[in-house]
């Protein structure tokens, strides 16, 4: 069975990378021999303006995993792995090796919805504080409940 | 003519001011386009009357499954990721379109069908004083404004007063609003952040050559430092309004300005003709 773990680094000393679609590395690896078959490098995806998650998952499943350990998974990107077929297993931390060993222990359980609220949408600069803050949020969740511009 | 009244700071007075102009203005054609399609708010003050409201939509693709090879073409046209695909499925996540009909253009097998979203309503009607009012609702959840406020504009008349009610901030919206307004009346108060978001403000007008002024709202809160960035700029402020209880308490229940202090009907009409000049 390949399973996918988003990562902070590329190797199983990494940690969990909590946000899936902002991950800069997605860890392939083979449950049997618990060895890394490949290094998804999600650089260039974790900076897009629009849509990390529906990029990011469809590497995931493109690589062939199935299942996901990660953070936290967007609406969009939990649509992408309920079509592909791939369980998510979410409010994964601690190191890769830890996340493997729990999930191997039976530990996790995986998730029948999105774990979070979705903010792919406009680019990213457009915060915008109402009445205190000055416009220039950056970012959909950057200040408060301030509308977009 | 078009006169456009936009801030980069949020709640600085935009509606208050776009009002009072609409009201004290003694053409007979007068046209207010609420464009802050995100928060309309104009209609609280002007009590239209509605006559027709039109839904607004975006074509944004459909996939014909069978016609599908999975090449990834379009996905890897797509600037918005709208477009998944991974071994034989494909996915469109028309909520991230934002309807450039690159993917038809692109897809070798034409599998591509007309599909739309709504993103808001166009609401028409006369207000107060026969004041013509159009305003755009944008969808709870649509990320695009630019489109919905490009249909309120297209209700724009030829002639007459028009006046455009911009959202707040520095972008998109803003630079579609204001765009091709023959003045800008830029509103803001007499803080730091007023000052540091009229800097952003003014900077989108210096970029798009048009001429702007500005209204100083609540202009009694005592920070000089924007009358001064004004004058050594050679950015005229128009109009001062100083704080007044009268007008919040009016303000929140609806009024507009001009009908809690009447005078400054005449301080609006002023301005008005200063700028028909």
């Amino acid at each position: 069975m390949k399973i996918a773990v988003s990562a902070t680094g590329s190797g199983l000393k990494a940690d969990v990378e909590p946000r899936f679609g902002r991950a800069k590395y997605f860890l392939i690896i083979d449950m049997q021999s618990e060895r890394v078959l490949k290094v998804i490098d999600n650089s260039e995806g974790m900076n897009a303006p629009h849509g990390a998650g529906i990029n990011a998952a469809s590497l995931v499943a493109e690589a062939g995993a199935e299942a996901v350990l990660t953070g936290r998974v967007g609406p969009k990107a939990f649509a992408v792995f309920d079509a592909a077929g791939i369980k998510v297993y979410s409010g994964v931390s601690g190191t890769v090796k830890d996340a493997l060993e729990k999930f191997k222990k039976g530990d996790l359980d995986f998730d029948k919805g999105p774990t979070s609220d979705g903010h792919a949408g406009f680019g990213a600069g457009f915060g915008r504080g109402r009445g205190g803050g000055g416009g220039m949020g950056r970012g959909r969740r950057g200040l408060g409940r301030g509308r977009r511009q | 003519m078009k006169i456009a009244v936009a801030s980069g700071k949020g709640g600085t007075g935009k509606t208050t001011i776009a009002v009072s102009l609409a009201l004290a203005a003694s053409t007979a054609k007068v046209q207010l386009l609420d464009c802050d399609v995100e928060a309309p708010n104009c209609h609280i003050f002007l009590k239209p009357v509605v006559d027709e409201e039109e839904v607004v939509s975006l074509d944004v693709p459909a996939v014909i499954e069978q016609k599908c090879t999975y090449c990834k073409k379009c996905k890897e046209l797509c600037q918005f990721n709208a477009i998944a695909v991974f071994g034989k499925t494909i996915m469109v996540f028309k909520e991230m379109c934002h309807s450039c009909g690159g993917c038809f253009l692109v897809c070798p097998e034409e599998a591509f069908s007309r599909d739309s979203r709504e993103i808001g309503t166009v609401v028409t009607g006369k207000g107060k004083g026969s004041i013509k009012f159009v305003q755009g609702r944008l969808r709870v959840g649509e990320a695009l404004a630019t489109p919905l406020i490009k249909a309120v504009r297209s209700r724009a008349l030829e002639d007459g007063l028009v006046i455009l009610d911009a959202p707040p901030g520095t972008s998109c919206p803003v630079i579609n609003t204001v765009r091709g307004a023959d003045y800008t009346l830029l509103v803001t108060e007499p803080t730091p952040f007023g000052l540091h978001d009229l800097k952003l403000a003014a900077g989108v007008l210096w970029k798009l050559e048009q001429p702007f002024g500005v209204i100083l709202n609540r202009s009694d809160l005592g920070y000089g430092e924007v009358e001064k960035w004004c004058n050594k700029n050679n950015v005229p402020v128009h109009l001062k309004i100083p704080f007044d209880r009268k007008v919040a308490e009016g303000y929140a229940k609806g009024q507009p300005l001009v009908e809690i202090v009447p005078n400054y009907r005449d301080r609006f009409a002023f301005l008005l003709k200063e700028l028909s000049k």
